[in-house]
């Protein structure tokens, strides 16, 4: 009708210069006109209670979202709208069978398209939200296992395919529902703790959550866009749906259409306004009352005012619900994709975007988008998953591959996801998340990365230390034998210079060969080369063999070697050859730092182990350096190196030695006062 | 004493300090710079003891003391290896091959000759010692 207005006043003009009081007077007959015009044209709408989107009082007044919209729309179009209220069941039974013309809020899925018209433009895009009782709660689908879980019945996110039960079906898990007839009795029920969880949608359940305290997990499914439906066959139908879609269109352009406000009043918490602008009731009595143009005038700058005011209140809502919404996905830090196999249209939520630097605004609603996005290299295998989910050859959708983000670099995604088949088994949608992995793929990368080339410098220096070790050997085959076999005067005799001289490189020579054994013994040890030889063997037997050994180094110092076995050790089974090892060391550690007093071993059994003790009354080791004792190349107070030779290699190969025998070594001492040195090994079978 | 030992040892050094070692304590030594050589002059010599490098070229030590050990004029010869204690379970292989017992690289100037010595003391036990499924092979 207004566009008819508009025609007519052009002609008018183009025709002749027109007086503007027969204007403003053509212009009142017209609006008065209109009304009885429009009113003829009656839409029946159903409507539910589930609000905000659409809310039905006790007194049976009409509210929210949806009526907002449709009431604007029938002012435009001259339309008379009859609400008829009824459960969301009822609702579409009347759909099916006739008695209404339009239905608010349905969910644009595949199998309803076969059943009903729907307008083209969405109105709102919904998911289901899982939310718990107080005190409970879950972060995945799977912990809904075994819990009373509260669906409204028939709704989109109960009953289509990606609805809850069939979530739940397809991941096997095994929960009660309990259906209700409105999203209000699902939070009251979680609210009283009748039940553990509850499906609602978003919309629902971001304006309702706090009311009744209930907590919102970060599962969420199914994103739907809601639409209006319309039957199939009346004759009604084809003449809505453009004059809708015309409108919605509009409305949606317009950052202060009515639109927006109605998002703003009824998807914020905000306290809803009192003053919402009702033209009809405020321009119409004005206008009869105190003529035209004043009123005109008094309301094109009142409008301005407030529509300004509301306008920055709008905008700030609305960018605050968003931010929230945004808020909620992130926390589940999935970007959702959702592509329509029939239409090819393919939804992405704005974290998918956002996800590769985009805006969603900026992205294509197609699968190229989403396909050239993808690394050249992953392309071919992702899509030979997709087609292998999708034709049944594979059962299950979980693919890793690159995407390019908007920057040029690539980032991991893993995604997921599954196919909703219609009755036939076609597949209709492909639902599926994506997860960006980079982070978590460049962790991992790098530690292997640092665990290979830890590894390989280990190998390495085992592998240097084992050669260097053996090629030194030779050449000190001969500074040994040789020394040797001059200092016995087997080739001559010697002056007494030559034979001090001589015995210096004998010494320094042996002095070197200790040091190449324990390099060689320790690199073989942390090779993991070092095997062991058990025999059974006499232990006293070797305790005096090794002591007869040390003896005359210890009376060379002034110092008694006193030996201690208890009459029942006797033949134990390990390596002698390591047995030896440990015990020499630690005696000639014990002699090397002890200036006076004694040297003390002892054996003694304890069950199934033997504990071989070497005792001193040395220097002794301060606290602070007990922890460092054991390790290698570690030999304490580099001021003692000078004063007591040793390679700093003796007792991190005795602890080991112990170890790879089964047993330990354990050191009790005192600055001053002495060590005590006890190795216990088991004796063997 | 006169006793004889065969040195089987490619290393020119390493053979010619054993040797003057030996031969200074009274020995006599015959010496060996291969297995195969080593085996000729074990058969023609018939030495009280044999000295066996096992690091030889061509032939190791290992497969020289089998040989050894197959030939019945032989079995009861003491033969000693002569490790390196770099190599792990070499000692353990000189013993399955036959050996008697080893002496590890380098050698102590001080203590070889008593050493080999107390080898040669234990001719009556040794054929105890040699593994019996070595000798078993060549029946």
């Amino acid at each position: 009708m207004g566009g008819s207005w508009r025609g007519s006043r052009r002609s008018d003009r183009r025709g002749r210069t027109v007086d503007p009081k027969f204007f403003w007077l053509a212009f009142f007959l017209f609006a008065f006109l209109c009304v009885p015009v429009a009113a003829e044209q009656l839409v029946r709408v159903g409507v539910y209670d589930n609000p905000p989107k659409v809310a039905i009082d006790e007194d049976g007044t009409v509210s929210g979202l949806y009526p907002d919209l449709l009431e604007y729309i029938a002012a435009k179009e001259g339309w008379t709208l009859e609400y008829v209220p009824g459960t969301w069941t009822e609702s579409m039974e009347r759909l099916d069978r006739g008695g209404i013309d339009v239905m608010v809020d349905v969910a644009f899925t595949a199998p309803r398209r076969e059943l009903y018209a729907f307008n083209n433009e969405t109105v709102l895009v919904n998911w289901g939200t899982v939310y718990t009782r107080p005190g409970l709660k879950i972060l995945s689908l799977p912990e809904l296992e075994g819990l009373r879980v509260t669906v409204m019945a028939g709704s989109t996110h109960t009953v289509d395919p990606g609805g809850i039960v069939d979530l739940a079906e397809r991941f096997n898990i095994r929960c009660t529902f309990v259906e209700f007839d409105s999203y209000e009795e699902v939070f009251q029920a979680l609210a009283s703790g009748r039940a553990d969880a509850g499906v609602v949608n978003r919309v629902f359940g971001l304006v309702f959550e706090a009311e009744y305290g209930v907590e919102r997990t970060p599962i969420v499914f199914n994103p739907i866009e809601l639409r209006f439906a319309f039957p199939l066959d009346d004759p009604l139908t084809p003449l809505l749906i453009p004059r809708i879609d015309h409108r919605l269109e509009q409305l949606k352009a317009d950052p202060d259409s009515v639109y927006y406000r109605a998002l703003d009043e009824y998807l914020l918490e905000t306290p809803k306004r009192e003053t919402v602008i009702r033209w009809p009731t405020w321009l119409l009595p004005g206008l009869l009352a105190a003529g035209a143009i004043i009123a005109v005038l008094v309301a094109a700058v009142l409008i301005v005012r407030r529509e300004v005011r509301e306008r920055t209140r709008a905008e700030e809502a609305h960018r605050r619900s968003e931010e929230r919404f945004e808020l909620a996905m992130r926390g589940a830090n999935d970007g959702l994709w959702d592509w329509n196999l029939t239409t090819g249209e393919v939804y992405y939520s704005p974290r998918w975007a956002q996800m590769l630097g985009y805006d969603v605004d900026e992205l294509e609603r197609t699968i190229e988008t989403f396909h050239d996005l993808v690394h050249l290299d992953d392309r071919e295998r992702l899509r030979a998953e997709e087609a292998d989910y999708l034709e049944g050859r594979t059962d299950r959708y979980q693919v890793e591959f690159r995407m390019r983000h908007r920057d040029g670099t690539y980032r991991d995604v893993l995604s997921r996801a599954f196919v909703v088949r219609g009755e036939d088994g076609t597949p209709l949608r492909f639902v599926g998340t994506h997860v960006d992995i980079s982070e978590r793929k460049y962790a991992a990368q790098q530690l292997e990365e640092a665990k290979e080339k830890a590894e390989a410098a280990d190998r390495l220096k085992s592998a240097f230390l084992a050669t260097m070790s053996h090629e030194l050997r030779t050449p000190l085959n001969s500074i040994i034998g040789f020394t040797g076999i001059l200092l016995q005067r087997l080739a001559g005799p010697l002056t007494e210079e030559q034979a001090k001289q001589l015995g210096m490189v004998q010494t320094s020579a042996r002095h070197l060969l200790d040091l190449i054994n324990d390099v060689l013994d320790i690199s073989k040890i942390e090779a993991g080369q070092l095997e062991i030889f058990p025999e059974p063997f006499d232990l006293p037997d070797l305790i005096r063999e090794l002591t007869d050994v040390a003896r005359p180094m210890a009376e060379g110092k002034g110092l008694e070697l006193r030996v201690d076995v208890d009459p029942a050790v006797g033949t134990i089974r390990s390596d002698r050859r390591r047995v030896g090892q440990i015990l020499t060391n630690l005696l000639s550690n014990a002699i090397k730092f002890t200036e006076a007093g004694h040297v003390r071993v002892a054996c003694t059994e304890a069950g199934a182990d033997v504990l071989l003790s070497v005792e001193d009354t040395g220097i002794g080791i301060g606290k602070e350096d007990l922890a460092k004792l054991f390790v290698p190349f570690q030999q304490i107070d580099t001021g003692l190196t000078r004063k007591y030779e040793g390679t700093g290699l003796g007792l991190s190969i005795c602890k080991r030695l112990s170890e790879r025998l089964g047993g330990r070594i354990e050191v009790e001492s005192e600055p001053g006062r002495g060590s005590v040195f006890t190795v216990r090994i088991p004796k063997g079978s | 004493m006169g006793r004889r030992i065969l040195v089987i040892e490619d290393q020119e050094q390493n053979l010619y300090l054993m040797k003057y070692l030996l031969e200074a304590s009274g020995y006599d030594v015959v010496q060996a710079r291969d297995g195969k050589e080593g085996i000729a002059a074990a058969r023609t010599e018939r030495p009280d003891l044999i000295l066996l490098d096992i690091q030889l070229p061509t032939m190791s030590g290992h497969e020289v003391a089998r040989a050894l050990r197959t030939d019945p004029g032989l079995s009861a010869v003491p033969i000693v290896a002569v490790t390196s204690y770099a190599m792990p379970g070499d000692r353990e292989e000189a013993v399955d091959a036959g050996c008697t017992g080893y002496l590890e690289k380098p050698i102590d100037p001080d203590t070889f000759v008593a050493e080999v010595a107390g080898y040669m003391q234990q001719d009556p036990r040794r054929s105890e010692a040699a593994p019996a499924g070595h000798e078993g092979e060549t029946e």
